[in-house]
């Protein structure tokens, strides 16, 4: 067991989690040990609070439930400009990098190492390692590196013993405008099986990526009337950000722009009808063992699931959510 | 103004206070009042049960020099004169010479009306050949102001309608201003008010501002003196802290500790808020699990010189075994056979001796004066350690001070252990000459680099840190007292299974207190659905707009509970927070607190405001009490920051929740 603060990071915009290995009990001593996971999002931010020269961001869980950027209804503090969503940072949107270290300081601080997820294509190239790397440093998180979410992902099946030495491992992770499929060889050394990336994923554009099942989930919350002034505020809601992921999703008391309130209520709101997956071209035909990584929950996740394992040789293992996040801190422990 | 007002028309006749007060009418066999007399006995809260309860009168003598004011007035004047201090009326003997009793034969206890300082006596007059002029005496004892005779009268017309005119009370009256005499003391809430612009040449900080009737207001807070007294305003007689190491010498001495104890203690509370936020989806139950601990006083909650006390003294013992030493060359007389080295000054200093040889010019003693090099501990980094050991053993002190029943607990006995080891390698470093480093000193490579002497100075930072803000802590305990107070109300609410919490500002924390608060959080604090009853609950701290009635009411705290469905007006609770070093009269707090709200009714529009809430430290006895004036009632709760105080407080706190938001919504 160790004594150093690890952490992990699963920073994508759409639900993000932090594993790390310390706990905090206010008023008593800090207890390093047990691996500890904090959520943040559906469609996490980062929000302005402040004014002028004492004017800061803050992310993680905090800028959640903050009603900054929430619309007129919550008065000056309401204002758009006074929040960004991680993905826009992440999409470089927004190229601020100290506007991207404080959302990761939104959520832990003070590790001695620390590891963030990349995904793989696009949305993880080079220019985007770098702004995670230099976010990694602004927020003084030191022996920081960057993982692919596949190796994540084989790690935590590694650490379930769900994987042995040899084996062919298909990682299908759900990301931003589909799935992508990454083969890895389980390699050993040293008594320890590590997965052995040999080359980049391959990308498959489906209406079941997060970006378009936001834009469902949106379109169902701002109803009828479309997006307009009268309804932005429900297209804010986090109600969207749990429905677009078929997360459980309960009545939300939403403020509208003129201060008075509103219920918004996506409870029947299915997520996995309007989705179809292309499994054919996953080609996973050669893979002993097929894993899925995926944020969704539900019958979304369940739906997905069900479509690759149509394709797949062997049972397709469902990865918990916090699978990327926590596997980091075990793999920092290990190492 | 909000002043009642008798204006009593002088008769020439006058000649007796018969003709001010009024007489007994023998054939009737009763006393005759005048209305002046009604008016005082009306007033007369200390002999008439049924007197009015703070309020202010203005009695005008219209035309008072019709008559001779020495006759008919001179015994008002000496009654005026004979009244005890304001704080003294409540005796009856101390001011029964004041008092004017009533002419009634045979009446064993006839009544007595004692003039009180609720009233004000002014009097017109015109100087012409049917008006008798004042002798010095009565000239001596009042304010005369002359006016001259208008040159142009102007016609006016009145315009609009008259707003209804909100009754002054006695208590807002003697709040004013105080007199040039007149201080801040210990049972007094530093509490100021202004109208119009913000007041210069005073420190304070502004809790609330508003607008009534058009006119700017605000309610300022000013700090506790860092000594026993300050100006600017003028404040005496506050509870002394004592000096840093030094056990309480006075009683003054006794009450500061006991009040720094408890400033420490909501402090605690408030920084509990740091470690709860580190996991932003469950603050509150995290902070009640710790306000629920701290409820046990024999276990101390964590502190930084808990976590030196166990941290540091394994440092220290090591530190203790290897000092650092130099070896530091001077010049002094040396035996001739132990001499090993000589610099320049040294042989020119032998060169200047006489003799021919080097035994002659060592003289008698054979001695001469050489390089040597001696030990020495007086080092940079051992005066850090020195200051250290010094800093730590007197902040353990404090600290077990502070905890008197928890010393049977773990922590206690680690801290104990601590501060004698301090103390202990403290003289152990005096007696090796090793002086005290001043705060500030830049470190030199052994404090950068060795890793003991590394963390023995980073722990006396903080400690200086700690020491460094504790003026200030000391000085707006009240801002802090606010800020537990309103973390009691939202954990009272979240408790509530249906509450749901709909919006929260972040809480960015400070490393240390930045104007005069620890933590900085925008508005809305804290907002909830309770989603049963279907109502919106709003925490709202120093709001930026707090509305007329809370302006009026001077609440810089308040909850806001609102039918989302717009059934039912907005309602506002008022929560004052009063913070003295001394407790406060709770019930005296509520009836003001009732009577006020009551008061200000009239400005009701497009919100209610019937309810108020008083939160003040309990000082060793938690307590509740409640108060009605008409329909606004004000609740006062006595709470403490710890033990059973905590514990019973904020039961109150939960139970005032509960019935402002269940049995009104029901």
């Amino acid at each position: 067991m160790t004594d150093r603060k690890l952490c992990g990071f699963d920073l994508n915009g759409w639900r993000d989690f932090v594993a790390k290995n310390w706990h905090s009990v206010p008023g008593e001593d800090e207890i390093i040990g047990l691996t500890d996971i904090v959520p943040s999002g559906p469609l996490s931010s980062i929000v302005r609070i402040g004014e002028s020269r004492h004017a800061s961001w803050i992310g993680g869980p905090q800028a959640d439930i903050a009603p900054h950027g929430r619309g007129g209804g919550w008065g000056d503090v309401g204002s758009e400009e006074r929040r960004i969503p991680v993905r826009s940072l992440l999409e470089m949107q927004d190229d601020d990098v100290e506007k991207l270290a404080q959302a990761l300081l939104g959520s832990a601080n003070g590790s001695a190492n620390t590891v963030v997820s990349i995904d793989e294509g696009p949305d993880g190239d080079e220019t985007v390692q770098e702004h995670l790397l230099e976010a990694v440093a602004r927020g003084k998180f030191r022996n920081g590196a960057l993982v692919w979410r596949p190796v994540l992902t084989a790690l935590f099946a590694i650490h379930l013993d769900q994987v042995t030495e040899g084996q062919l491992v298909g990682v299908v992770s759900h990301q931003r405008r589909g799935l992508s499929v990454q083969k890895l060889r389980i390699r050993s050394a040293r008594n320890v099986l590590a997965p052995e990336r040999r080359e980049a994923a391959s990308q498959l554009k489906c209406d079941a990526g997060y970006e378009s099942l936001f834009q469902c989930a949106r379109n169902a919350a701002v109803g009828t009337e479309g997006f307009s002034a009268r309804t932005a505020h429900r297209a804010i809601a986090n109600s969207v950000g749990k429905a677009d992921l078929g997360m459980d999703c309960y009545p939300e008391m939403l403020r509208i722009p003129n201060g008075d309130w509103e219920l918004l209520d996506l409870t029947n709101y299915d997520a996995s009808e309007a989705v179809s997956v292309p499994s054919s071209e996953l080609g996973l035909a050669d893979c002993d063992i097929v894993l899925f990584e995926t944020l969704a929950e539900g019958r979304l996740k369940e739906r997905l699931s069900n479509a690759i394992q149509e394709v797949s040789p062997v049972e397709v293992h469902s990865l918990p959510a916090t699978a990327v996040a926590e596997r980091k801190t075990t793999r920092l422990s290990n190492s | 103004m909000g002043i009642g007002f008798l204006q009593v028309p002088v008769q020439p006749r006058w000649d007796s206070p018969q003709d001010l007060m009024g007489f007994y009418n023998y054939i009737e066999g009763k006393f005759r009042p005048t209305d002046m007399a009604r008016a005082l006995w009306a007033l007369d809260g200390l002999n008439n049960d049924d007197a009015e309860q703070d309020r202010m009168m203005m009695i005008l003598l219209d035309e008072m020099n019709l008559a001779r004011v020495e006759y008919y007035f001179s015994d008002f004047l000496s009654r005026l004169e004979s009244r005890p201090r304001p704080d003294d009326v409540g005796d009856a003997n101390e001011r029964k010479d004041a008092e004017i009793e009533l002419e009634i034969p045979n009446m064993e206890r006839p009544p007595r009306i004692f003039p009180g300082y609720n009233l004000l006596f002014a009097g017109t007059m015109n100087e012409d050949e049917s008006t008798q002029s004042l002798s010095d005496k009565i000239v001596d004892r009042a304010n005369i102001l002359r006016f001259s005779a208008p040159r142009k009268i102007k016609d006016g017309q009145a315009e609009g309608t008259v707003e209804p005119t909100l009754a002054l009370s006695r208590q807002t009256w003697a709040a004013k201003a105080l007199g040039e005499d007149e201080a801040f003391g210990p049972e007094d809430c530093l509490i100021g008010s202004y109208q119009g612009a913000n007041p210069g040449g005073y420190e304070y900080v502004t809790l609330l501002r508003g607008n009534v009737r058009g006119n700017d207001t605000g309610t300022l807070l000013f700090p506790y003196p860092k000594r026993e007294e300050a100006v600017g305003p003028a404040r005496n007689g506050f509870p002394v802290r004592p000096r840093s190491g030094q056990d309480p010498a006075t009683p003054d001495e006794e009450e500061g500790t006991e009040a720094l104890r408890h400033m420490n203690e909501v402090l605690a509370r408030i920084q509990e808020l740091e470690e709860a936020i580190e996991d932003p989806s469950d603050t509150w139950g995290r902070l009640r699990d710790a306000w629920k601990r701290a409820e046990d006083e024999a276990e101390p909650k964590m502190a930084e010189i808990v976590r030196q006390a166990r941290g540091m003294l394994p440092v220290l013992r090591n530190l203790e075994k290897c000092i650092r030493r130099v070896l530091r060359r001077h010049r002094e007389l040396t035996p001739l056979d132990r001499v090993q080295e000589m610099d320049r000054a040294s042989m020119v200093w032998l060169s200047r001796q006489p003799g021919r040889t080097i035994a002659e010019r060592a003289g008698s003693s054979q001695r001469i004066l050489a390089t040597v090099r001696h030990e020495n501990f007086d080092t940079l980094e051992n005066r850090v350690l020195h200051a250290y050991t010094r800093l730590a053993a007197d902040v353990a002190r404090e600290w077990t001070r502070e905890h008197p029943r928890a010393k049977d607990s773990v922590r206690y006995k680690q801290v104990e252990a601590f501060r004698k080891a301090c103390r202990v390698f403290s003289r152990k470093l005096s007696d090796l000459g090793v002086m005290i480093a001043s705060a500030g000193v830049q470190p030199n490579y052994v404090l950068m680099q060795d890793r003991s002497y590394r963390e023995v100075h980073e722990g006396w930072l903080r400690l200086l840190l700690r020491r460094k803000i504790e003026d200030d802590l000391w000085a707006w305990q009240a801002e802090t007292w606010t800020d537990f107070s309103v973390l009691s109300i939202i954990l009272a609410i979240d408790e509530l299974e249906e509450a749901e919490l709909v919006a929260q500002s972040p809480i960015s924390w400070s490393g240390e207190a930045t104007g005069e608060r620890w933590f900085n959080q925008d508005r809305p604090i804290a907002v909830f659905w309770l989603r049963d009853t279907n109502r919106i609950v709003e925490v709202q701290a120093r709001p930026e707009r707090p509305g007329i009635m809370l302006s009026a009411a001077q609440a810089h705290v308040a909850l806001r509970i609102s039918d989302p469905k717009r059934a039912e007006l907005p309602r506002r609770v008022a929560v004052w927070t009063p913070h003295a070093t001394r407790r406060i009269d709770l019930k005296e707090a509520v009836h003001g607190a009732a009577k006020l709200l009551h008061q200000i009714q009239p400005l009701a529009q497009t919100e209610v405001l019937r309810n108020g809430l008083i939160m003040t430290p309990a000082r060793g006895v938690a307590t509740r009490e409640s108060a009605a004036h008409g329909r606004a009632s004000a609740t006062a709760i006595a709470i403490g920051p710890a033990g059973e105080d905590l514990s019973k407080g904020f039961q109150a706190v939960r139970d005032f929740i509960r019935s402002e938001l269940y049995e009104v919504a029901t």
